[in-house]
């Protein structure tokens, strides 16, 4: 049987940051599935194409775990926050969080952040290694790794 | 005639009917007086008669009685003559009554005369008969003076009360008259005034020369002064309206300053930090995967550390000449637009090396232009590379065109593409810093519109936008004024 590698999402503009946040993931020694989206309006359209994207990857759809830059062109972080927690009652991503991955550490902008339950971490970008992430990730969504380790 | 001047005329004319009105009652009662003077007289000369028959039939008696008497007797034609003014005086004798002083001094006399002979009398100068004879004599003259006295006293009585009376009807009649018009023309003219005032401000485009033909005096003074005041008050209370809207838009305008100072260093640091942690973290596995052997990786990661600086640099500058758009600067210089399109080409050769886009641009200008030459390069050039990177892969024939020219008053420069377009939701945004609204093409700062926004402000110009997916179209207009 082989190994279903649990799919996540990175959503953000910056090439250099996703490649960067890939690179570590692929360090830590995590087995995922990872897509990319370049901002939050493709973000929102990737997962609102819920049943044809079900389609395409049975074992690779909805993401368990969203990474999510917040300055963004177009729809932002916090845009895509409101857009996903109204998104999350009609579809069943209701098992998705996020992880805020950011290079701002703004606290009015954290408190509104936060407040969203399904957001599970916060990044701040450039401060973290390999292990770091791994440990944050599995606090995360280690039970779906331990489930199909 | 005003209002205080009719209102003195009423009182006038109020007092002197009250006066005539008291005075002919005064004079009535003199009348009366008089009457009763002439009775208190027969009274005396009525007991003087029985003193005298006393002294005929050899009763005897003081002499003094008859003095007393006589004295009596003497006072009421005295009285009478202090009673008569000289006002009198003239009515009687206007009417031929001024005989009864006559008849009171005569009177008079005949006293005098009677108490002479009793005065004789009592020295032994006169003999009881003489005495007798001249007390009778006198008594016939009293009692003729009594007679005579009454005529002229009723006559002059009953003329007073034919001509006052009537004369006090008259002017009480005048007066009410008088009175009810004087009080109709003051209401008449307070009530025209009301109307005029209360009457619709689009009927009476001339208030003022209403107000001088139907108002006058009292009236007019009250309602010049009334309109001074409103006038002042109404102006102060503009005055403070007025600061208080200078304060509020002031008080608006540093809050919008301030609200975008914040989010510029926000924005800024944030785009400042991004880049160079980027770079740091490459670094790091530039590190490793040179220490592992990947020397691919490693250049390829080299290279990206050094687009992240590129784009640091490019950032910074752009920070550079926003803080400067905002500061003027005195070199103005004739500014040649020709060349200043070949320099812009050059610096933009990066861009337009790949580019199927076709740049044109027509400078077309009657009088030279004198301003500051980088803020103009630094317009052109930012809206020409905007459409050169958001070209429209879909169209066949992707242009930018630029055209410059001078038109009555204004300097006009119109950037015209047919690419992308910008979605209409975000186009009140186009002008803020830190805004990129497509995805795909993450170059430039997001400083590059609002850099061009701050110029146009400094010259006083405007710029408006029209996007579709047809393309987009800017056009900026300034006042030659500030261009010579």
């Amino acid at each position: 049987m082989t190994k279903i590698k649990p799919p996540i999402l990175i959503v953000d503009d910056n090439e250099v940051d996703r490649y960067i946040l890939k690179r570590l993931i692929k360090e830590a020694e995590l087995e995922l599935t990872i897509f990319e989206k370049k901002d939050g309006q493709e973000a929102l359209e990737f997962l609102e194409n819920y049943e044809a994207n079900r389609k395409e990857y049975p074992d690779g759809f909805p993401p368990i775990l969203i990474f999510l830059d917040i300055n963004m062109p177009r729809v932002n972080g916090i845009q895509f926050l409101e857009e996903f927690s109204k998104l999350r009652k009609m579809i069943e991503i209701s098992s998705c969080v996020v992880m805020m991955f950011s290079s701002s550490e703004r606290e009015e902008e954290k408190k509104i952040i936060m407040s969203h339950d399904f957001v599970k971490g916060y990044l701040v970008k450039g401060t973290f290694q390999a292990a770091d992430l791994k440990e944050k990730i599995l606090a995360v969504i280690g039970q779906h790794l331990n489930e199909n380790s | 005639m005003n209002i205080s001047r009719k209102l003195m005329l009423i009182v006038i004319l109020t007092a002197a009917e009250v006066s005539i009105t008291i005075y002919s009652a005064f004079e009535i009662a003199k009348g009366a007086k008089f009457h009763q003077l002439n009775f208190l007289h027969l009274k005396y000369a009525q007991q003087l008669t029985k003193s005298v028959n006393k002294i005929e039939n050899d009763i005897p008696i003081d002499i003094n009685t008859i003095e007393s008497d006589i004295l009596l007797i003497r006072q009421q034609p005295i009285e009478c003559i202090n009673e008569i003014n000289p006002l009198n005086l003239a009515i009687m004798k206007a009417i031929n009554t001024d005989h009864m002083l006559t008849i009171c001094q005569n009177d008079i006399k005949i006293a005098d005369k009677a108490l002479l002979s009793v005065d004789q009398y009592k020295k032994g100068e006169l003999s009881r008969d003489d005495f007798l004879l001249n007390l009778n004599v006198s008594l016939n003259g009293f009692n003729k003076s009594s007679e005579l006295f009454e005529e002229p006293i009723r006559k002059t009585v009953s003329f007073i009360l034919m001509t006052l009376i009537p004369l006090v009807l008259i002017i009480s009649f005048f007066n009410i008259i008088f009175i009810t018009y004087l009080s109709r023309t003051i209401s008449s003219s307070i009530r025209n005034l009301t109307l005029l005032l209360s009457s619709k401000p689009e009927s009476n485009i001339n208030l003022d020369d209403e107000l001088e033909i139907k108002t006058s005096g009292e009236l007019k003074a009250l309602v010049i002064a009334a309109r001074q005041r409103i006038k002042n008050d109404l102006l102060n209370i503009e005055n403070s309206i007025e600061l208080k809207e200078i304060i509020n838009s002031q008080t608006a305008s540093l809050q919008q300053a301030n609200d975008e100072l914040a989010q510029f260093a926000y924005r800024a640091s944030h785009d400042l930090k991004s880049p160079l942690s980027g770079a740091k973290s490459l670094a790091h596995f530039v590190i490793e995967d040179i220490k592992a052997g990947d020397i691919e990786e490693a250049s390829k990661n080299a290279l990206v550390i050094y687009q992240q600086m590129e784009k640091l640099e490019t950032l910074v500058v752009d920070i550079l000449l926003l803080a400067k758009a905002e500061i003027g600067n005195e070199d103005k210089d004739v500014i040649d637009f020709n060349q200043l399109i070949i320099d812009m080409k050059e610096r933009l050769s990066w861009l337009m090396k790949d580019n199927p886009c076709t740049l044109e641009t027509t400078i077309n200008l009657s009088v030279p232009i004198r301003s500051e030459k980088a803020r103009f390069a630094q317009i052109i050039e930012n809206l020409i590379s905007n459409g050169l990177k958001y070209y429209d892969r879909d169209k066949d024939a992707p242009f930018v065109h630029c055209d410059i020219f001078n038109e009555q008053e204004n300097f006009i420069i119109i950037v015209t593409d047919n690419g992308i377009g910008i979605p209409q939701k975000h186009q009140s945004e186009v002008f803020d810093m830190f805004k990129r609204f497509h995805a795909d093409t993450s170059t430039g700062s997001g400083l590059g519109m609002a850099l061009v926004k701050k110029h146009i402000e400094y010259l006083n110009g405007e710029i408006s936008l029209q996007s579709s997916a047809e393309g987009t179209a800017f056009k900026i207009i300034i006042p030659m004024d500030k261009l010579t």
